[in-house]
Formats: structure tokens, sequence, C-alpha cells
């Protein structure tokens, strides 16, 4: 069974603090510097937290932690100051 | 319904509860009993039901420790309240800002942002995984927590980019109290201890219904049962707790 439930709540929790975040301090560079800086992070994290995955492979990334920065994004989207 | 109605209202329930929770403490201090560990059937098979030794040792011994935590921190930010916040939560002085008397510098600027997001992300991440490795809610919302310091820091307290107000902040407060609070008490209701993890195992011998041990039983034998929630619920209240600390310090004057 695949723990989908993880990362549905990480991106609720990342949704939900989102919504604090003001776009004042945000453009298209800090976006992308924010993306390219959480891949490599997501990378480097490995498979942490060691959810077991019903996969053949093992995931190259931690779920969790893209699945709250995408959250995040989204909340800022939907409604950051 | 006014204002004052609504005040009225909240004090009833809140004294309603306060006597629920004082029946319990009396309860729990007559018939006090020393058992080694909660349960002697989580402790013996604890490493095959949980993922791992951390889980059993983190909640099954310590969720007590971790509600006692909670109540430093809460007792922290009261102290601190007291303190230095006369005023500065309910908005009735005008709070200092700090970026007002000094810029950030471009580095601070342009760094500062993205690094909200990095940090609050790694943050969630060992609040979600804090059941199988060494994280868990009380270090997950420390680390949100230092976003928002960041952010602080570098901005003022007044237009920063991680703003959580003196709203979201009791919000968060709240919801984590309530979260730990109620799972605690299905513990209790359903096993007889407060703070069991239902879910992962049950306390034989206490005539809890067959439907009720099918619906909270999982045939996954690495569930962590309620630990995930707790994590959150304490991550929360963390967060929150710190967070209204640096709003305080922020803002008390000098007199």
């Amino acid at each position: 069974m695949n723990p989908f439930g993880v990362l549905v709540i990480g991106a609720v929790i990342g949704a939900v603090l989102g919504l604090s975040v003001t776009s004042e301090f945000f453009n298209r560079k800090t976006y992308v510097t924010i993306l390219g800086v959480a891949v490599l992070i997501d990378v480097l994290m490995g498979s942490y937290p060691f959810y077991t995955w019903d996969l053949s492979v093992e995931l190259p990334v931690s779920g969790v932690y893209l699945a709250a920065l995408i959250g995040m994004l989204a909340g800022k989207a939907a409604g950051g100051r | 319904m006014n204002t004052k109605d609504i005040y009225e209202m909240r004090t009833v329930v809140a004294a309603v509860f306060l006597g629920i929770f004082s029946i319990f403490v009396l309860k729990a201090l007559t018939s006090f009993e020393i058992i080694p560990g909660v349960s002697y059937v989580y402790n013996l098979q604890g490493p095959s039901i949980a993922p791992n030794m951390i889980t059993v040792i983190l909640f099954d011994w310590r969720g007590y420790d971790t509600l006692g935590e909670a109540f430093i921190l809460i007792t922290a930010v009261f102290t601190t309240g007291i303190l230095f916040g006369r005023g500065v939560l309910g908005g009735d002085v005008k709070v200092r800002d700090t970026a007002a008397t000094r810029q950030p510098s471009v580095v601070q600027k342009v760094f500062a942002a993205p690094l909200v997001f990095i940090i609050v992300a790694f943050g969630i991440v060992i609040t979600l995984g804090g059941h199988i490795t060494p994280g868990g809610g009380f270090q997950g919302g420390s680390v949100i927590a230092t976003a928002f310091f960041l952010s602080v820091v570098v901005f003022g307290l007044r237009k920063n980019v991680f703003s959580l107000s003196h709203r979201s902040l009791e919000t968060f407060e709240g919801v984590g109290a309530l979260i730990y609070l109620c799972l605690g008490l299905a513990g209790l209701g359903l096993s007889g201890y407060y703070l069991y993890n239902v879910g992962a195992d049950f306390y034989p011998g206490l005539g809890v219904a067959q439907w009720a041990v099918n619906l909270l039983s999982y045939p996954d034998a690495t569930n962590a049962g309620i630990i995930p929630y707790l994590n959150i619920g304490i991550a929360l209240k963390v967060l929150s707790g710190f967070c209204t600390i640096i709003t305080v310090l922020m803002g008390a004057e000098k007199k």
C-alpha cells in the first residue's frame, strides 16, 4: 500500500502555511531559485523519511518534501497576501 | 448574538471543559498506580507493531513527556507575553518595526524569500517523518518557526515574507492542542490509557467492541497508529508558541 496520504497531508499543511506568504518580495527569479534549490535538496535527501512504497525501484527523491513545497506554492498562489 | 454573549458562552464552555479535565485529574490522582511503561503488551510487541524502537519509545513511553514539554512552552509564551508583550498582540500600543531602523542588505533580501519556502518544506518533512526517523512534531515545528524568525529578522515585524498574524497563531495553537487532546481522549476511551496508541494495537480485556477493533485495526504491520497525527498537533503548537514569543520580543519597546 503506497502512502499517498502523507503526500496529501504534507501538501495541505504547506498550502495552509503558504497562505501566510506575502507576494511583495517575490518575482520570477525567486521562483526559479526556489525550484532549483528545492530539486537539488530533494535529490540529496533521497528517499528520506523512508516511507515504504510498493514500487519496483526505490524513489530517488523525497516525495513529502516536494509535496510540501508544491502545497506552499499553491497556497501562496491561491491566497498569499 | 453580540460579542459579549460570545465571550460569555466561551467562558461557560471553557468552565465545562475545565471541570471534565479536573474530574479526570482527580480520578488519576486517587487511583494512582505505577505501571512499568504504558502497556506491557506494547513493550513486548512494540517492535513488531510499530516501525521501529524509535516509535515505541518516543510516544508510548514519552507521550506524556511531550505533553509536559508543550505545557512548558505554553508557560514560556505566557511569561514572555506578561514580561514583554503588554499591548503588543492586542494592538494597543504602536509596534516597533525593526526594518524601519535597519534596512536589510541585498543578500538578505534576495535569499530570505526562497529560504522561507525551503525551510518550511523541510520542517513539514521532519514533522511527517517523526514516527520513522529521529524527527517529530517539536523539531518540525521549531524548524518551521525558524523560517518566521528569519523573515522577521530580515524584513521586520510588519511587512515580512512569512507574515503569520496573531489570529493565525491563535488558530494553529488551538487546532494543535485540540488534535493532541482528542487523540489522547480517544486512547483513554478505547483502551483505558490517555494517549494510548490507538490504531497500532488494542489493550486487551477492556471490553472494546469488535467493530471498533476492526475499524481502527490496520493490517499493515508498520502502521504507526496515532503518532503521525500527534506529531502534526505538536508541530502546530510549537510553531505558534515560538512565533508568538518572537512576535512579542520583536515588538517590545524599551521604556
